[in-house]
């Protein structure tokens, strides 16, 4: 889960649009101004985004905005609090190792 | 940036730390059988860095090994999968939460 949330956000362009998302709703229009890419590239880039759960979008008459979801962030979230309660233990148990040691 | 940095001083010297890293029996010792089963070797730097991927979530370990006050000096990275191309974005979220 984490790999596909990294993939979506591993490209720049794709990070830009999800950053300015982040900042705010926006439509592929003002992106595309923003960002200087083509339109299709922007579409592109949100499907994936939305795709990774780290986008939404909101339709309003003909056009469409898209918004950041923070929710899609949690499985990073999740890998780096069970991560970094895991080290501090191995640590003192690496101290004990160390201590039966030859040296 | 989403990879997490851990720091220890350690009472060895770093000889006796490094084969603490690098022997896979010395190492199930302290990691776990399982954590240290599913480590595998990325990359060796004499004996001061040793990287792995854990293959159970693709995440990437460094261990760096040096001279500290106490003895030896460890500083253990670890980086989720696919987190080397990312300098990672910003929402509130995060933000609150790192």
């Amino acid at each position: 889960m984490e790999q596909a949330l990294f993939r979506a956000l591993g490209d720049p362009t794709r990070r830009a649009v999800y950053e300015r998302l982040a900042a705010g709703e926006m439509n592929v229009a003002g992106l595309t101004a923003l960002l200087d890419v083509t339109q299709p590239a922007v579409s592109q880039h949100l499907a994936a985004l939305k795709g990774a759960g780290l986008v939404s979008e909101r339709r309003e008459g003909r056009r469409t905005y898209y918004k950041a979801e923070p929710a899609g962030l949690d499985p990073l979230m999740d890998w780096m609090a069970r991560t970094s309660a895991l080290w501090p233990e191995r640590i003192e148990r690496l101290r004990d190792l160390l201590k039966r040691m030859d040296r | 940036m989403s990879e997490l940095t851990f720091e220890a001083d350690l009472d060895a010297p770093p000889e006796t730390v490094w084969r603490a890293l690098s022997e896979p029996d010395l190492r199930a010792q302290w990691l776990g059988v399982e954590a240290a089963e599913a480590l595998e070797p990325v990359e060796v730097a004499g004996a001061e860095r040793l990287s792995f991927r854990d293959t159970r979530d693709g995440s990437l370990v460094t261990f760096e090994v040096g001279r500290g006050d106490a003895g030896a000096h460890l500083t253990i990275t670890h980086a989720p999968a696919g987190a080397e191309v990312i300098a990672f974005p910003t929402p509130a979220r995060w933000r609150m939460a790192a």
